[in-house]
């Protein structure tokens, strides 16, 4: 082996300041060495993951088992720093990694992608993640091109990626299919609970808008009296709350009433899993209560 | 029979999947038979006010009914050709090969690039300052980097890196993947997966 690879760590691990402004982060850069006791606890890691018999896993779940797997790397690489904020331990000041992070906009994604209906927007974990991505590429810039490291940052970077683009796309998607729905909903909404970012409202506006002008000028216009109207109401989709989800309960919630079987109540204990109508859960998603899988 | 020339153009839209020239002339049919039902149905109700004929009264209802059918394909007919479109604009990017721009009407032409002007300010809004691109990755990454094979001549493509390759036809290169999922999805390099 070489001399110990004494570079800049590209996975920084940042602090949300929770009392002035809500989701300003502050980086700190650290040195560490990738010396022989990260190595073996890297292939600890790699061992105990191929224990688990990948080959029975739905792509997914190796997608998210190899992100986690390199979330652990990059943890066993910050861990100095977790000892190091541990002593400034101020109250107001929580302590985010990016791999929790991570593992929260994972979460949130796979809500997105199952549930029928467009959930709350967490622009929080989505800015976070892309100020995190940037500074990963500017880290991994002055890394050596033969750096075994860079292979697998670059690698991990690309699977946050996509998670972060297949997020956004999936609201996007849900957006443009149901957007008179969403609008309608979303104007009875304060500003504070409301589920679309700014950008994404104002995307859906702009959208209904394009609609209605190519629906006027191709043919509405052209119609007979009172038929040029764009009737919003018949023009309406709406999500289907009554499909079927797999969901996976975080904490133990009791008595959701089951639709349509005589109120039939039950209970989730944590780590348990079902299928169930999406309208019963709907709130436990949106609490984070239960995860969809 | 009325709404016949509505499903029609219904038809097309389901028997095809890529876009066709904008069906006008049927369009034209349709919206003059809906006027002709309508002048009809205007009759019809001016004669049920006045001289209170009730035996009218089930054509005009029949007419109404075939008039919201008639309107409904129309509607239908445009919103499934722009979805068409909204799909190759995810594909393909901002500019439409003119294959498919001369099969568009005015009308739908403005409405992409008003789709891409709203679009493209959605994803300057992300991240911090240039925005993130939402039409890259996919599909989810299992490798860095992929074989592929080139089908059409492209010219000098600069990597991330700085190095310059040379994509010429029937050549076989090993390249990121982000850099040639574009060119890939344009049909100028081919994935061999082995």
């Amino acid at each position: 082996m070489k001399q110990p690879l004494a570079s800049t760590q590209p996975y920084v691990p940042l602090r949300l300041r929770r009392t002035q402004k809500p989701y300003e982060a502050e980086i700190g850069i650290e040195h560490l060495s990738f010396g022989t006791l990260h190595l073996t606890s890297f292939y600890t890691v790699l061992y105990s993951i191929s224990n688990h018999n990948p080959t029975c896993w739905s792509s997914t779940e190796k997608f998210l088992i190899t992100n986690n797997f390199l979330c652990e790397i990059s943890n066993m690489e910050n861990n100095g720093d977790v000892q190091m904020t541990a002593e400034d331990d101020v109250q107001e000041e929580e302590e985010v990694t990016a791999q929790s992070v991570l593992l929260a906009i994972e979460e949130a994604w796979l809500n997105e992608k199952f549930a029928p209906e467009i959930l709350p927007h967490r622009s929080d974990l989505v800015d976070c993640m892309l100020q995190q991505i940037t500074h990963m590429e500017e880290n991994m810039k002055r890394l050596d091109k033969e750096d075994l490291r860079l292979m697998i940052h670059r690698m991990e970077l690309d699977r946050i990626k996509y998670v972060i683009t297949n997020y956004l796309r999936a609201r996007l998607e849900k957006i443009e299919k149901y957007t008179i729905h969403i609008l309608s909903q979303e104007a009875t909404r304060s500003s504070e609970e409301c589920y679309l970012t700014v950008a994404e409202l104002q995307f859906a506006k702009e959208f209904l808008a394009n609609i209605e002008m190519l629906f006027k000028t191709i043919a509405l216009q052209h119609m007979p009296g009172n038929f040029q109207t764009f009737e919003v109401d018949t023009l309406t989709v709406k999500p289907n709350l009554q499909a079927y989800v797999f969901l996976r309960a975080n904490d133990r919630i009791n008595g959701i009433i089951v639709p349509g079987s005589m109120d039939e109540e039950i209970d989730l204990e944590p780590g348990s899993q079902h299928i169930i109508q999406y309208s019963a859960v709907a709130d436990l998603v949106k609490s984070g209560a239960v995860k969809l899988i | 029979m009325y709404g016949r020339k509505g499903f029609k153009l219904i038809s097309e839209l389901d028997l095809y999947s890529d876009i066709l020239p904008f069906n006008e002339a049927l369009i034209k049919e349709i919206l003059q038979e809906m006027q002709s039902l309508y002048d009809a149905n205007v009759a019809n109700s001016n004669a049920i006010r006045n001289d209170n004929n009730m035996a009218l009264l089930p054509s005009v209802q029949l007419r109404h009914i075939a008039l919201k059918r008639n309107k409904r394909c129309i509607l239908a007919y445009i919103y499934n050709r722009m979805r068409k479109l909204k799909e190759l604009r995810w594909e393909l990017g901002s500019i439409l090969p003119p294959e498919i721009n001369t099969n568009l009407i005015n009308a739908e032409v403005q409405w992409f690039q008003s789709y891409n002007k709203s679009l493209a300010k959605y994803m300057r809004s992300l991240g911090e300052d240039h925005g993130f691109n939402l039409t890259t990755n996919m599909v989810p990454p299992k490798t860095l980097y992929v074989e592929v094979k080139c089908v059409e001549d492209f010219g000098k493509l600069e990597l991330d890196d700085g190095q310059v390759i040379l994509l010429k036809k029937n050549t076989y290169h090993l390249l990121p993947r982000s850099v040639c999922e574009p060119l890939i999805r344009q049909g100028i390099l081919e994935h061999k997966s082995t």
